[in-house]
């Protein structure tokens, strides 16, 4: 089978944020701070500053191909199925942060009982052959669910710029949420 | 004699080679020696383990069944006792030979006692690495009311934290000026003593403890200025040590530990080594340095597995970095917080008791070590930040 990923389009996204309140309905959470996925805004200017661009970047956990908070889990509780999809066990998390510490993108979530929460692409609605909430309520369609090799390489090349650009400048960096 | 393919060692790094290993369709002989008789144990879920947050079945995070699933013949309850590396040979206490056709050496390591009179000897001198030893503990922390942590390293911070919310009055002793002094800058561990004495934990720091003696009921521990403490039983937190004793050392080469290439080899034909009994490639300092953790551990297991079974891959080596959930709060350190020099300076935002704090430390003006306390957001750009100060 082939990994399952979230497509998104730069391009589209007005920052409205429905997907994270979509997310935290679907997901039963009630704060902010431990919100599965994240919407920031990036400005970029040329160097004369007579153009500036604003674009909005809506980030969750990227189900990386090789994901390090699988790696390092001390506890084994998180894994990667045959679809891709990285989960958490959280009877077997003990709340250890390594996951966090080791994820480029800050995915994982820690909610009160201490224990990791993050996106599971909504297995629950996949499952009954549903999109995942973010996506489902994306007016602009910059959101997207699917399998990796139905991803136009321009798409994917698009997004990809621009999170490394929004991780790496950290004062133009500014999160919505 | 046996031939094959030889694993030394039962944890993350020998677990994740032997996945490698099988993954990359080595069908041949893959045997396992280790002194445990179990599956792999991780040391690391050990605290939480007493603290009461994982069952003692999750200490074994691989389960019961892995070295059935993937075809070992595992020789436990032994321990190797010397390696030849000029003739492939290993020889075990119980009196075994085998002779290799790869081996990796993934001992691991053990805790340090330091040489404290009648530390070594106490029957109430706890140190916490394997099953037994925290088994034991867990016992003895079950009727203690008052405890010694010697050594105020992570685990040690930990571990203070553990008996005081199980309500046990605790002391914790170190050499050092500050608490977890392998990698917190001084301000950032000044202000985890602090919030360790708002718990009512007591610290007694620049403090080599002068002797220890056995009583009745536990362990009488004698101060330098020459108080005395009566303790239930002492949790010996200084720090660990790489289990290489059973190697020449005119064969292999050694510094702090086993020195190893990006491709986890040593310095002999077909002998890798992996996890906390070696060095590896720290992408800060551009040396190998001993860096023990889990992750590194088990990265370190899966680079040698592959190379092993013929998958020429190297180790990108790693930043150091440790993260600490300590009461409530969240400690986090990445890269080198405590480098020194003329160019070094560093810049502190926030304060831990009331939000967000980080401490950032450069030199020559780029970022090569941090501290956070309760702050995931800085994290991600200052995880950046250094490797793209490693790239320049």
């Amino acid at each position: 089978m082939t990994q399952l990923v979230f497509s998104f389009d730069v391009s589209r996204c007005s920052g409205c944020m429905a997907c994270i309140v979509a997310c935290q309905d679907q997901n039963d959470i009630i704060s902010e701070a431990t919100a599965f996925r994240r919407v920031s805004s990036l400005e970029e200017s040329n160097e004369t500053e007579t153009d500036c661009q604003l674009s909005f970047l809506s980030m969750s956990c990227m189900h990386c191909g090789d994901a390090p908070c699988v790696m390092v889990c001390p506890a084994a509780a998180i894994t990667k199925n045959e679809a891709g999809v990285v989960s958490v066990n959280r009877d077997l998390c003990i709340g250890c942060h390594s996951c966090e510490l080791a994820c480029p993108f800050g995915a994982p979530q820690f909610a009160e009982d201490g224990k990791m929460a993050k996106c599971d692409f909504c297995h629950d609605r996949v499952e009954a052959g549903l999109l995942p909430a973010c996506v489902r309520v994306c007016s602009t369609k910059a959101l997207g669910f699917g399998p990796l090799d139905e991803l136009t390489e321009n798409k994917a090349k698009k997004a990809s710029t621009k999170i490394i650009r929004a991780l790496l400048h950290k004062d133009h960096f500014e999160e919505k949420n | 004699m046996s031939n094959g393919y030889f694993i030394l060692g039962n944890g993350g790094a020998a677990t994740h080679a032997i996945k490698m290993i099988r993954s990359a369709g080595y069908k041949g002989e893959l045997h396992q020696i280790s002194d445990n008789t179990g599956p792999a144990f991780n040391p690391m879920i050990a605290p939480y383990y007493l603290k009461g947050i994982t069952d003692w079945d999750n200490c074994f995070p691989y389960g019961h069944d892995f070295l059935k699933e993937q075809k070992v013949i595992a020789h436990h309850g032994d321990k190797v006792m010397s390696l030849d590396a000029e003739t492939s040979t290993i020889t075990t206490k119980n009196g075994s030979v085998f002779q290799y056709e790869k081996c990796l050496i993934a001992t691991g390591a053990r805790p340090v006692m330091p040489p404290i009179p009648g530390l070594a000897d106490s029957r109430f001198a706890l140190p916490l690495r394997e099953p037994d030893t925290a088994e034991k503990m867990a016992k003895s922390q079950g009727n203690a009311s008052k405890v010694l942590v010697l050594g105020a390293s992570f685990v040690g911070v930990k571990l203070a934290e553990v008996f005081n919310k199980k309500g046990i009055s605790v002391i914790l002793a170190d050499i050092s000026s500050q608490v977890m002094p392998q990698g917190a800058h001084k301000q950032a561990a000044n202000y985890v003593k602090q919030y360790l004495e708002e718990f009512g934990i007591r610290l007694k720091l620049e403090c080599a403890l002068n002797g220890v003696e056995d009583t009745a009921n536990g362990a009488l521990c004698r101060f330098p200025d020459g108080t005395t403490e009566e303790v239930d039983f002492i949790a010996v937190s200084a720090g660990i040590r790489p289990n290489l004793d059973f190697l020449n050392p005119d064969q292999v080469n050694i510094d702090r530990a086993i020195c190893t290439n990006q491709f986890m080899q040593t310095n002999r034909t077909n002998l890798y080594a992996a996890g906390d009994v070696c060095e590896s490639f720290n992408r800060l300092s551009g040396s190998q340095q001993w860096m023990g953790t889990w992750g590194n551990a088990c990265y370190q297991g899966r680079v040698a597995g592959l190379n092993m079974a013929n998958v020429s891959t190297r180790f990108a080596g790693s930043v150091p970095q440790h993260v600490s959930p300590i009461f409530s709060w969240t400690y986090m350190q990445i890269g080198d917080a405590l480098r020194k020099g003329e160019k070094v300076r560093c810049e502190e935002k926030g304060h831990p008791f009331k939000g967000p704090y980080r401490i950032t430390v450069f030199d020559d003006d780029v970022l090569v070590g941090a501290n956070l306390i309760n702050n995931p957001k800085d994290l991600i750009w200052i995880k950046k930040e250094i490797n793209l100060g490693l790239a320049q």
